[in-house]
């Protein structure tokens, strides 16, 4: 169905006007500024990456050293003030500093968990629609299975094993992430194999890897891309809850759940700023990140227009 | 006949390709027997789901399996049961020696690649030339094939050709490493009717100047007219009449592809009414007993129904699958209308 209204788009408009090769990232950017969420959400990104990138030029103070030593007790739980937009935590170290950091261990850990996660769906979930058949089956099953688990907890049961540390986080969390990748890639590969380019590939004697990594993989980098888009917010999520609970990150490394769990005792006391800001921070980089991925998916649909 | 001399492109002999579902065995292509000589095109013409693209798949050894599958039978390629050979040894053949077009243009060529790209990949692969090599090539059969501008066109995509254009890069994406035999599925029908004829003219002059052999798939008598020397027509999986091109228009002796010709509307007849073949193909899970055609053939009675006919020389060089063909000779010759009119 989708492939017809494709095709029957593409051919009015080889008839009628001439087209550059690059229609579809202009397609897709023009249907995308549209999108006043979806640019919303880009620019959240965006920020997000570039605070990470940038997170020592941007803020005078260090993320671990404790100032209560050198300062005094002035800078113990200050509340927001021009000195410390975000207020000062237990041991006098800046807030605005500590999350602005935070937002640095979250992309390293989102990035490379996404990473993994791609690798290894793109693989699997290539084979797993391309033969079909036994090694479907098995691909499947271990998905099912996966997926029968409480993610959190599946996740929790690998890191309570080791020892905590940045490599185990993003490990056991791409082990449990790479099948929302792999269903997706499945399920396309499932449908441009069917397609006559992928016959003729093999009526001129390509060879299956060929064609599954060279003739099908390129089709079906769309979804694949929104995909990881959503997921990058969801594996900030994972991250924070595995630090909230003690599994993930550990102090003195500035973490945004780690922050939430440690200022969520002070929250009734009225000292509400060593948990809110970092809150703040999940809230709207997980927002950005789905709003992002939901205006990429309409964007590269060729079906909406 | 005078292929006959010849050494024999192609010999399929007693071919069956069955499908194994869990509903039961469907034999798609079930014994059948036909030759392509070199330099002639064989048209092979029938419904859909008579085993028309089964029987090209199979020489392709493109048949999907599980559930597909060659039970029987051999297809010889100069010589070389093809059948018997490993996928690696019928990837060297596969776009070599042996090349396909199919029928729809407009999804064949890959959407992510340019033209050049897709015409190179061929050549790359079976002649071993550089990239650069290749794309030289590739301007070359853009050329060939009759596209203006192939300098140019080998650096667009496929959405940006009209579908005359797409299958003219197919053909020469299929044609880039000179086969023996190109295979055509249907290669004309997703086309307007005067792209049809350009193509088809092309095909012919190609075939004149590669000297190859074309085997046609098509359910079009116009197509078959046009480029075949020779030709069969399936039905349910089996040949049932097999001859040159000029005796199958002039003297059809099977009931099925006498309904065929009646089908068609004709110019230079005053006709009211078209003659219909009543019903349907039967069920590949279910054929009936006796002829496969008995279903529907309005001459079907007795034995028809009981035992399966033997194609048969029913004259020099024209084989027909019927038990009551030389009846039918005689009902034509009286002008009666076999086939009720269409209401």
């Amino acid at each position: 169905m989708s492939d017809k209204n494709l095709n029957k788009k593409s051919n009015l408009k080889s008839e009628g006007l001439k087209e550059t090769s690059d229609t579809l990232l202009k397609d897709s950017w023009r249907k995308l500024k549209r999108n006043k969420l979806a640019l919303v959400g880009m620019s959240i990104v965006i920020l997000f990456i570039i605070v990470a990138i940038l997170a020592p030029y941007l803020t005078p103070y260090d993320p671990v050293e404790q100032l209560i030593w050198t300062e005094g007790a002035a800078v113990k739980l200050a509340p927001p003030s021009a000195d410390h937009l975000f207020g000062t935590d237990l041991y006098g170290r800046d807030i605005l500093t500590r999350v602005i950091y935070g937002a640095r261990i979250s992309l390293q850990i989102s990035i490379a968990a996404m990473s993994i996660s791609v690798l290894i769906g793109i693989i699997l979930g290539t084979l797993a629609g391309y033969y079909g058949g036994i090694i479907d089956d098995i691909i499947s099953w271990i998905i099912n299975v996966l997926y029968a688990f409480p993610f959190l907890l599946f996740v929790i049961a690998i890191v309570a094993f080791f020892p905590p540390s940045l490599i185990l986080t993003f490990s056991a969390i791409s082990l449990v992430y790479w099948m929302s990748i792999a269903r997706v890639v499945r399920g396309q590969v499932l449908s441009i194999k069917e397609k006559e380019f992928v016959e003729a590939a093999r009526a001129l004697g390509v060879k299956d890897w060929k064609i599954m990594f060279k003739h099908i993989l390129p089709n079906i980098i769309a979804p694949v891309i929104v995909q990881a888009t959503l997921g990058m917010g969801s594996i900030i999520m994972i991250e924070a809850s595995l630090t909230y609970l003690g599994f993930g990150t550990q102090p003195p490394t500035p973490s945004w759940g780690y922050m939430i769990s440690a200022g969520q005792g002070y929250l009734a006391q009225g000292q509400w700023w060593w948990g809110v800001f970092p809150a703040i921070a999940i809230i709207l980089t997980v927002l950005g990140f789905n709003l992002f991925g939901d205006g990429l998916r309409d964007a590269l649909d060729p079906k909406s227009r | 006949m005078a292929n006959k001399n010849k050494e024999k492109l192609v010999d399929v002999k007693n071919l069956k390709t069955y499908f194994y579902t869990e509903e039961g065995v469907v034999k798609a292509v079930d014994g059948i027997d036909f030759e392509i000589y070199p330099g002639e095109t064989l048209g092979i013409v029938g419904e859909s789901g008579c085993g028309k693209s089964v029987t090209s798949l199979s020489i392709m050894g493109l048949v999907e399996s599980p559930p597909g599958k060659i039970a029987e039978g051999e297809i010889l390629f100069e010589g070389i049961d093809l059948t018997k050979l490993s996928q690696a040894e019928m990837r060297k053949i596969r776009g070599n020696e042996i090349s396909m077009i199919f029928q729809e243009p407009m999804t064949s060529l890959n959407p992510v690649y340019t033209i050049g790209d897709q015409i190179s990949e061929a050549i790359i692969i079976h002649k071993g030339l550089s990239k650069k090599e290749a794309m030289k090539e590739s301007v070359e059969m853009l050329k060939k094939v009759g596209i203006p501008l192939p300098e140019q066109r080998i650096n667009e995509y496929p959405h940006q050709l009209s579908g005359g254009m797409r299958q003219r890069v197919m053909i020469a994406m299929a044609l880039s490493c000179d086969p023996k035999l190109l295979i055509a599925d249907e290669p004309t029908t997703a086309l307007d009717v005067t792209i049809q004829a350009q193509i088809l003219e092309l095909m012919n002059s190609l075939k004149a100047s590669y000297g190859m052999s074309i085997m046609m798939i098509t359910h079009d008598l116009g197509v078959i007219a046009e480029i075949s020397d020779r030709v069969a027509v399936m039905y349910a999986g089996k040949i049932v009449e097999y001859t040159d091109v000029n005796t199958l228009f002039a003297d059809p002796k099977h009931p099925y592809t006498w309904g065929l010709m009646n089908s068609i509307p004709k110019l230079d007849r005053d006709v009211n009414r078209l003659q219909a073949i009543p019903g349907i193909v039967p069920n590949p899970l279910n054929f009936p007993d006796g002829c496969k055609f008995n279903t529907r053939c309005p001459l079907a009675e007795g034995k028809c129904f009981t035992d399966e006919p033997k194609i048969v020389d029913a004259a020099e060089g024209h084989k027909v699958r019927c038990w009551r063909y030389k009846d039918l000779e005689e009902m034509k010759k009286q002008n009666v209308k076999i086939y009720e009119e269409q209401r």
